[in-house]
């Protein structure tokens, strides 16, 4: 289990505010802080978790939830 | 200052680039850019500074026929370039309304003051140049180097530079290095570096 610092949902955005909005609460955090993300749909499913590995962030889970969304937890980088 | 959310959708892509993000583009907007130089060159630039949100002011020489194009009618011409530019170039983006102190972007030949970044935009006769300085980067060898090149190319060449300008404007002003630098122009895509002429201090340094 993880500590979640702050939660976003996007399941009512596209592509690529998907990734703006998340990238944006990222932002906000602090270094090391998990950001719980709400995602909906196959485009944000595969696009948010790799741009948030990209941009050195860490995928901490993945989940599907019982509505068919998905829950992912990203770890802050350090940097 | 925090991103309103009409311009964190006018500027999504810009945030999406790894260098820019949420906080890089409140910078850009943060700071200005004054533009001397009404040819292809600068006025590409200040159309895509403008468009990235950095608000231009431009200098009060009037404009020339050279000027006419996507920014400039016809009708334009023999104004000054302040005033045309300062109803145009809201109409590329309403951010771009409140030119602050920032920056310089210039065609040459010109006179280079004030703060950074400053970016020059020239040429040899056959290429395109863009030489760039920030804040840290040494005036005299910019100097040095500005001082040998001529006036920026017109056409398709010129609209190619002024645009290359404004990435080196931004870069500058988002903190990305190199504080000092410049590059050739040959054609649209064909960029090449610009070797420096070094000031006399910093030649004995190296």
């Amino acid at each position: 289990m993880h500590d979640v610092t702050a939660t976003l949902d996007i399941t009512h955005e596209v592509c690529p505010m998907t990734y703006v909005r998340t990238k944006l609460k990222l932002e906000s955090l602090g270094a090391g802080a998990v950001l719980e993300v709400f995602i909906k749909g196959d485009e944000p499913l595969k696009n948010v978790p790799r741009s948030a590995r990209e941009e050195g962030h860490e995928v901490l889970a993945l989940e599907v939830q019982p509505d068919g969304s998905h829950r992912l937890l990203l770890r802050k980088h350090e940097r | 200052m925090a991103l309103r959310e009409d311009q964190i959708l006018r500027y999504s892509r810009q945030i999406l680039l790894k260098d820019v993000g949420g906080r890089g583009q409140e910078a850009l907007l943060e700071g200005g850019a004054r533009l001397e130089g009404s040819g292809p060159a600068g006025l590409t630039a200040a159309a895509y500074l403008a468009a990235g949100g950095t608000p231009v002011a431009a200098s009060e020489a009037r404009l020339g026929p050279a000027a006419v194009g996507f920014l400039i009618s016809e009708e334009d011409v023999g104004q000054p370039a302040a005033e045309v530019l300062g109803r145009v170039l809201p109409e590329v983006n309403p951010d771009a309304v409140h030119p602050q102190a920032g920056g310089r972007i210039a065609e040459l030949p010109a006179a280079w003051n004030g703060e950074a970044p400053w970016v020059a935009l020239g040429g040899d006769g056959t290429r395109g140049a863009v030489v760039f300085r920030g804040s840290q980067g040494c005036m005299w060898c910019f100097g040095e180097t500005v001082r040998t090149l001529g006036s920026p190319p017109t056409g398709v060449l010129g609209v190619a530079l002024g645009a290359l300008g404004a990435l080196a404007f931004q870069r500058l002003r988002l903190g990305m290095g190199p504080e000092l630098g410049g590059r050739w122009l040959a054609a649209p895509g064909q960029v090449a570096e610009l070797e420096l002429r070094r000031c006399a201090r910093c030649q004995v340094a190296r």
